[in-house]
């Protein structure tokens, strides 16, 4: 082995540690950019109700919807992201212990529970879509 | 110790494997989750217009929309859980199919949104 400006030879072992850390931080990465997206929607959906019906718009619409329930569909939305903010950390930091130790377990339960809100949560948005429109 | 699991890369291809997966997922939900948000903008946007009712694209168009972006959501989910099975049985299986049906879908999708949005 030469000393000079070239780097140690990292062994194929490490090379493909690195790799599997690297691709658990996109995976995270994934989560943060997911629980954008939830809050965003979530934001715009408990927001916009109140924007038309302050414009007088929604008035004769809304008769016979409550006139919370947008806000709460898009509470919703918002927690869903909160939840794939906090359980997309949770499984990035269980991954990387996994990854040291070579035993990495494939789990479901976040995708699940967001997924499963988020679900509720559109459902319920599109019976408010055809209750108002 | 999970030797036998995997594509047969070793536990650091299989680890990759499934973190992919679920990228995939998270991608698949942002899409229907985009899909849902143009359905809700074109349902309620139209209520802002409502003077010229004619004109403005029919109510079940942005429901529908905001409907197949929930369907969108839950076949992902679906497939992520069929492609987390195949990764540990080494019989990963591309479908190439539902993922055009899905693009071309959009693309029909955006030119009756696009016809709607110019059509006075």
């Amino acid at each position: 082995m030469t000393t000079g400006s070239h780097p140690p030879e990292r062994t194929a072992q490490e090379t493909a540690r690195a790799r599997e850390h690297l691709a658990n931080e996109r995976t995270l990465l994934a989560w943060i950019r997911t629980a954008l997206a939830l809050m965003g929607m979530g934001f715009v959906v408990a927001r916009f109700g109140l924007f038309l019906r302050q414009l007088g718009v929604e008035a004769s619409r809304t008769a016979p919807v409550a006139p919370g329930f947008s806000t709460a569909i898009g509470v919703g939305l918002i927690l869903g992201g909160l939840l794939a903010c906090i359980l997309g950390t949770i499984r990035f930091l269980r991954a990387r212990r996994q990854i040291e130790l070579g035993q990495f377990e494939p789990e479901a339960f976040a995708e699940l529970a967001v997924i499963g809100i988020t679900m509720l949560a559109g459902a319920a948005l599109v019976i408010y879509l055809v209750l108002t429109a | 110790m999970g030797l036998a699991r995997g594509r047969g890369g070793g536990e650091a291809v299989r680890t990759r494997d499934h973190l992919a997966n679920t990228r995939n997922l998270l991608s698949w939900f942002r899409s229907g989750l985009a899909i849902v948000a143009v359905g809700f903008s074109i349902t309620k946007l139209r209520l802002l217009d409502a003077g010229s009712a004619g004109s403005n694209p029919p109510s079940h168009l942005g429901i529908a929309v905001a409907a197949v972006g929930l369907l969108v959501i839950g076949v992902s989910l679906g497939r992520f859980l069929q492609q987390r099975r195949n990764i540990e049985l080494a019989d990963f299986r591309p479908q190439v199919a539902l993922d055009a049906l899905f693009l071309a879908s959009v693309a029909v999708g955006g030119m009756i949104i696009l016809v709607l949005a110019l059509g006075k």
